[in-house]
């Protein structure tokens, strides 16, 4: 599988960041972080805590302002400041709080931001009928389109999450810890459902604290700390051992 | 959750329809929302008060009483209609009572001073959507905190709606100004025809735009509407925008009917109508309410003040009333979101 993946091929990245930097105050959350995301790939992103991996997924899906650096999409220089800007790029993300509107229904929470429209209008009736065929194909037993999110479970709540990052992100998708928050055989469901998003095309990052997950699914890991990518490995020419040297610094000792 | 991954991907079985909503839940959503419960309340209410007061409801020469709290309802319903929209995007805005003061003065001292009524009225909206503006950006870009800045700027209008007057009040104006207060098409009276117009606009606006929609996303997760490109710092600007062009508006048709521009024309304003919009299901955490809700709350609440006087309670007593009523409504929403997040 690896010897075939583009970055082995010396393809173009279908995203790439370079030398991108971000300040909160005095803190340097990111510091020139060389990033690149490739079609038909998984990539995981590991670190510490406060190791800059939230950062990075906000930069990439435009929820944060890059205070420097590049983005270049297909090879092709593009600025992602907003997220309207990584939507138009195919960008989607599923954030760790999921990000979702409890007081609103799954209809809605499935479209925030991108509600349809026809004649200057809320098309409801087709927001309805897209979401009906986004939850169907998820095939969750979410009670209707019309419930309120606040009213669904933990699990429920996540496939809407997953459902609208599914159906908006045409290009890559970006998964802020997609298991923690669930149970052992939902957890390898997910993972299932992020091997066949990448079968189908779709560049995948997935950030997540479970070695075992990452080692499981991804195509190529960058660790990150202190907001810094300490480096790039390709799975098959690395070991846990190796990775975990990496985002504790032991390597340095 | 039961994520079946064969059928989510490159799938092609066709997807299994999702039901709406039974007629059962249908029944207890029904229910569950505030504006049924207000309008049983409101009925309720009505029919008690015509037991012990024969004038309440009708009076022989017909709804004078009923006619009378629809005109004191229809000048709080211009400020209501767009505080709703401010509430469920989950801001407030304690500045109601000095803008309208305010935009009266401007407005009249103009008149008074011999400009044309449209310029005086431009000037007067204009100094109130300063505020509104200053609010909004202070709230948002500014991070200060929505409670002491409308504060400060109900402060800062009131106190120049008082300077500005130096305690003499302008009045006597044309004919043309006091129009826009008294004037009555098809023999009802303007205030009646500005809040049904208006009311009619913020529901159609929260139901069916994109900006009603993003008040809702903006009140019900600010962080989560913004990641989704929400641009919720515009929501919240334009909202007390519009709350201050609704208090200008209603600071103009006060003046008009007063024939006269006084620093103190409102005071209560403001707290009436958050007050009846929260009764009528709006929450101060956003993301919840309706303009009907808040209509029948305000509704509620005039009643109230009205059947006081009807039975003689002392206006000391009818304060008391008000404010158990309100903290009775806010008790049922604490805890009703206590239930919810037991389950």
């Amino acid at each position: 599988m690896n010897a075939a993946t583009p970055a082995a091929n010396g393809a173009t990245p279908l995203l790439e960041l370079r030398k991108v930097s971000k300040n909160f105050g005095a803190l340097r959350a990111l510091n020139d972080v060389d990033f690149r995301i490739y079609p038909a790939e998984i990539q995981a992103l590991v670190g510490d805590n406060g190791a800059g991996k939230s950062t990075l997924v906000k930069t990439i899906s435009g929820a944060h302002r890059a205070d420097t650096g590049a983005f270049f999409f297909n090879g092709k220089p593009v600025t992602i400041a907003s997220p309207d800007d990584a939507f138009a790029l195919g960008i989607a993300t599923v954030y760790q709080d999921l990000a979702l509107v409890g007081t609103r229904d799954v209809a809605h929470n499935l479209f925030i931001g991108r509600e349809p429209t026809k004649w200057g209008m809320v098309d409801r009736r087709r927001m309805v009928a897209e979401a009906r065929g986004v939850i169907g194909l998820l095939n969750v037993d979410i009670p209707s389109v019309d419930a309120l999110v606040a009213q669904l479970s933990g699990g429920q709540r996540q496939a809407v999450a997953i459902g609208r990052a599914v159906h908006e992100g045409r290009s890559i998708l970006v998964l802020d810890e997609p298991t923690a928050a669930l149970g052992v055989r939902e957890s390898h469901q997910m993972l299932s459902l992020i091997e066949r998003l990448r079968d189908q095309g779709k560049a995948v990052v997935i950030v997540s604290h479970n070695l075992l997950h990452v080692f499981r699914i991804a195509d190529a890991i960058t660790v990150l700390r202190g907001g810094q990518v300490v480096g790039t490995r390709r799975k098959s020419e690395t070991t846990a051992d190796e990775i975990v040297k990496m985002i504790t610094g032991a390597d340095m000792l | 959750m039961s994520l079946d991954i064969d059928t989510l991907l490159g799938s092609t079985r066709s997807a299994p329809p999702v039901p709406r909503l039974g007629r059962k839940s249908r029944w207890r959503r029904l229910l569950g929302n505030r504006a049924v419960i207000m309008l049983i309340i409101n009925i309720a209410f009505i029919v008690i008060m015509t037991q012990l007061s024969p004038y309440f409801l009708y009076a022989g020469n017909g709804f004078a009483n009923f006619k009378v709290m629809f005109v004191s309802m229809a000048m709080d319903t211009i400020v209501l209609a767009a505080m709703v929209m401010l509430l469920i995007g989950g801001m407030f805005d304690l500045s109601v009572d000095g803008v309208v003061n305010m935009t009266g003065v401007v407005t009249g001292a103009l008149l008074a001073s011999g400009v044309a009524i449209w310029v005086a009225v431009l000037a007067g909206v204009a100094s109130a959507l300063v505020v509104g503006i200053v609010n909004g950006v202070a709230v948002t870009r500014l991070k200060m905190n929505p409670l002491m800045t409308t504060l400060g700027t109900w402060w800062v209008s009131q106190g120049l709606a008082f300077g500005i007057t130096q305690g003499i009040s302008s009045h006597s104006f044309p004919q043309g100004f006091i129009n826009i207060g008294y004037a009555a098409p098809f023999g009802v009276t303007m205030p009646i025809w500005y809040a049904g117009v208006l009311v009619a606009i913020a529901i159609w606006v929260l139901a069916k735009t994109k900006f009603g929609y993003h008040i809702y996303a903006t009140g019900g997760n600010r962080e989560g509407a913004r990641l989704h490109g929400v641009k919720v710092d515009r929501v919240t600007i334009i909202s007390f925008a519009l709350v201050a062009l609704a208090s200008a508006f209603s600071g103009i048709v006060y003046a008009a009917r007063l024939n006269a521009a006084v620093p103190q024309t409102v005071n209560g304003l403001n707290l009436r109508v958050i007050a009846g919009a929260v009764i009528g299901g709006c929450s101060l955490n956003g993301g919840e309410g309706s303009i009907v809700g808040a209509l029948l709350g305000l509704f509620f609440m005039t009643m109230l003040t009205n059947a006081s006087i009807m039975l003689n309670i002392s206006p000391y007593w009818q304060m008391c009333t008000l404010g158990v009523v309100v903290l009775i409504a806010v008790g049922a929403d604490a805890l009703a979101k206590r239930r919810i997040s037991a389950v």
